[in-house]
């Protein structure tokens, strides 16, 4: 693996939509600052895009194709671009012998995923994966509820996620289930393990998706539905059914929880502070969604300065995809009880086989 | 048939996109004027197009090859006045013959008077901004088809309710927080109409080999009354019809000056200077105006109140109506029938409603 040392690692940006600006930037802005990296490239076929960037990062090459960018082998490369191009921008990336940083899912295929990762590893680079919300405090604090069951076994999981594109989106280049439910996946599997069984139906005729359900068996306790949605404002919340309580996470909260324990008369809304430790030191709250972001960004360059080992990598992220693509091969039509009976019949297909195992 | 859709991540294009490919009545293109609007129409595998409305060169390229383009008002008044004229001068150029377009009948007002038909004087300086919006627009419609020798349908539909309608969510949502009332008991007329009716009324116009150049108001069959419609909402939601507020009289409406200054924005002339203005200037003066209309927090000393009814100026307006527009006029000339109940209606948009909320099973 390359490592910079205590060198100023140089940092492609690819993609310099949305994603970038909301998340990276802020990141990017203070570990520059810090000396931890430095912006030397942004990429974007959307001149507006890369101007954007360019604001915060004046000295960076700006161009809308990677063959012109300059940057030398060991460079970490933000690939955040369009589903459409991502996979492609991983391979050049890869071949480059930058280490990456991916938006998932990295591709809209397990065997293109594979190939990348190989590709990676021959080429002896880091292959990381953005999935931000592991980072969040609330989030590792509800895997910890999950595993050491301090409210008992988990029960059931009821997810509800999503809501119309923001104004300023581009064109979907993926059914919902591929572009968001993977982050929902991905958490799951995070949580606890792969499932044991899964059934997926969603509202795609010929296009993409903007409603998915899945419904899996985890262990012989564990349930979990699941519903992302393009196509109305979702309830935007995680609800977790425990033996012995209830934990609710708002999607997208980095250090909020709500809590009712069995037995009490009332739900406990708050935020995630440090464990309470000597009484006369105030518990100072854990990280904000900002600083995870951040946090995500440090541990990367950490990893590939050999400092610590890579907390989400490719390899690790593969099972969120490969779930996704099952679920595409055998989904089953929507219950859309608001059309009408002829509506409901021309979408129904027979079902062929019944999905209930592991391959 | 080949049938442009504009907006048709809408509640009613949506609803046309959904009807007319499911149902095999012909070939429909869908139009929408941002990226971010293709989720809808892009279930289908349909062929597509980007087009802004003020943009004549997009609409007029997006419309080529069509037989009837089809568009329907939105809420904003500064757009509704100045849509129809745009759309028909590219459907002129684009050589399409047939235009139809989906306004309102609260161009008669949300409580009209009795006998009100499409013959009744539309009296502007009585309506609301946004009803006034849309008989300007009317009037623009068909004086540009005429100029422009198009065969123009106005289609006026009273409260569009279904899957997908932001009345459905409004009503369920004011159920189950406790803030639903009816005026006097609910007597007042609901002039609403279930989208697959309008639908079929959009269709009728899309076929018809007569009828154009005229308005059409457009109603579910049954008579019912506000008291009717949430008796059902309620019984759909498993929500007691005793949480109703009976409010005998409504409060005197002045707009606020957040109200006024929410017209003004909707002028054309500020319409027109709003892109100039930084996105970063624009989201400031935002999020003040959210934070300035936030509610005051509760006085301390004292107890918490019930949930309040929620009344506005428009459903006030709207719940006071004593007469069921009429469909006589689409019934001659279009052959113009209801084809859904209400109780149906109110049944699908129900279930809707509950599988936002997770409450389906998911598949067949």
């Amino acid at each position: 693996m390359h490592s910079h040392g205590d060198s100023v690692l140089p940092l492609v940006l690819i993609g310099c939509g949305a994603v970038s600006q909301r998340s990276y930037l802020p990141a990017l802005r203070a570990l520059q600052s810090a000396g931890r990296l430095r912006v030397t490239a942004l990429v974007d076929d959307d001149e507006r895009a890369c101007h954007a960037m360019a604001q915060f990062f004046p000295s960076a090459q700006q161009t809308g194709t990677l063959d012109d960018v300059v940057a030398p082998a060991g460079s970490l490369a933000i690939v955040a671009s369009g589903l459409d191009t991502r996979s492609d921008h991983l391979a050049i990336a890869l071949a480059r012998r930058w280490h990456v940083l991916a938006e998932a899912p990295i591709s809209i295929s397990t065997a293109r995923a594979h190939a990348l990762l190989e590709t990676a590893k021959t080429q002896d680079v880091l292959f990381a994966v953005a999935h931000p919300r592991r980072f969040f405090p609330a989030v590792r604090y509800l895997r910890e509820l999950c595993q050491d069951q301090p409210l008992g076994a988990l029960l059931h999981i009821d997810m509800a996620e999503g809501g119309p594109l923001p104004r300023s989106a581009a064109r979907p280049q993926a059914g919902v289930m591929l572009e968001s439910g993977i982050h929902a996946l991905d958490l799951l599997i995070w949580w606890l393990g792969e499932p044991q069984q899964m059934s997926y139906s969603d509202d795609a005729f010929g296009g993409f998706e903007i409603n998915a359900r899945a419904e899996l068996i985890f262990g012989t306790d564990t349930t979990a539905s699941l519903h992302v949605t393009r196509d109305w404002t979702s309830p935007q919340r995680y609800r977790f059914e425990f033996e012995r309580g209830l934990a609710e996470w708002a999607v997208d909260e980095a250090r909020q929880l709500t809590l009712q324990l069995s037995g009490t008369r009332a739900a406990l809304r708050g935020e995630l502070l440090a464990p309470l430790g000597n009484s006369s030191v105030r518990s100072s709250a854990l990280a904000s969604r900002a600083q995870c972001l951040h946090t995500q960004l440090a541990h990367v360059i950490t990893a590939i300065r050999g400092g610590e080992a890579l907390e989400i990598s490719g390899e690790q992220t593969l099972a969120a995809l490969q779930w996704v693509e099952r679920c595409y091969a055998r989904r089953r039509p929507l219950l859309q009880p608001w059309l009408t009976a002829e509506e409901q019949a021309r979408l129904q297909t027979p079902l062929t086989e019944t999905f209930s195992t592991l391959p | 048939m080949k049938i442009a859709v504009l907006g048709a991540g809408g509640l009613i294009a949506n609803r046309v996109v959904e009807t007319v490919h499911l149902g095999g009545r012909g070939d429909v293109v869908a139009i929408v004027a941002r990226e971010n609007e293709l989720p809808r129409p892009s279930r289908f595998g349909l062929e597509t197009r980007i087009a802004d409305m003020a943009d004549a060169s997009a609409l007029t390229s997006a419309l080529t090859g069509c037989d009837v383009a089809l568009f329907a008002a939105t809420d904003s008044a500064a757009v509704v006045e100045h849509t129809p004229s745009l759309v028909c001068q590219a459907a002129a150029a684009a050589r399409v013959p047939r235009v139809i377009y989906v306004g309102s009948a609260f161009v008669h007002g949300r409580n009209p008077a009795p006998n009100t038909d499409e013959t009744s004087l539309l009296q502007a300086s009585s309506l609301l901004s946004a009803d006034a919006a849309h008989a300007s627009a009317e009037r623009r419609f068909f004086a540009e088809c005429q100029r422009l020798n198009l065969a123009g349908y106005a289609l006026r539909p009273g409260i569009v309710y279904g899957p997908r309608s932001p009345f459905i969510a409004t009503v369920a949502e004011d159920l189950a927080a406790g803030e639903a009332w009816l005026y006097r008991r609910g007597l007042g007329i609901f002039n609403g109409v279930y989208v697959d009716n309008l639908v079929h009324a959009i269709l009728l116009c899309a076929e018809a080999s007569n009828g154009a150049g005229q308005a059409y108001l457009i109603s579910d069959a049954e008579t019912v009354t506000w008291a009717e419609l949430y008796l059902t909402a309620s019984l759909e939601l498993d929500i007691s019809p005793r949480s109703l507020h009976d409010v005998q009289e409504l409060p005197e409406f002045s707009p606020s000056w957040l109200d006024r200054a929410e017209r003004a924005v909707a002028s054309p002339v500020v319409q027109r200077a709003l892109p100039l203005v930084p996105a970063a200037l624009k989201q400031r003066t935002k999020s003040l105006l959210k934070a300035w209309n936030a509610p005051l927090s509760t006085e301390t000393w004292s107890m918490p109140q019930p949930a309040q009814p929620r009344i506005t100026p428009e459903l006030g307006e709207l719940q006071r109506a004593a007469w069921k527009f009429p469909f006589g006029r689409a019934h001659r000339v279009l052959g113009y029938l209801p084809p859904v109940k209400f109780a149906e209606g109110m049944r699908r948009s129900f279930a809707w409603w509950r599988f936002t909320r997770g409450e389906t099973p998911p598949a067949y």
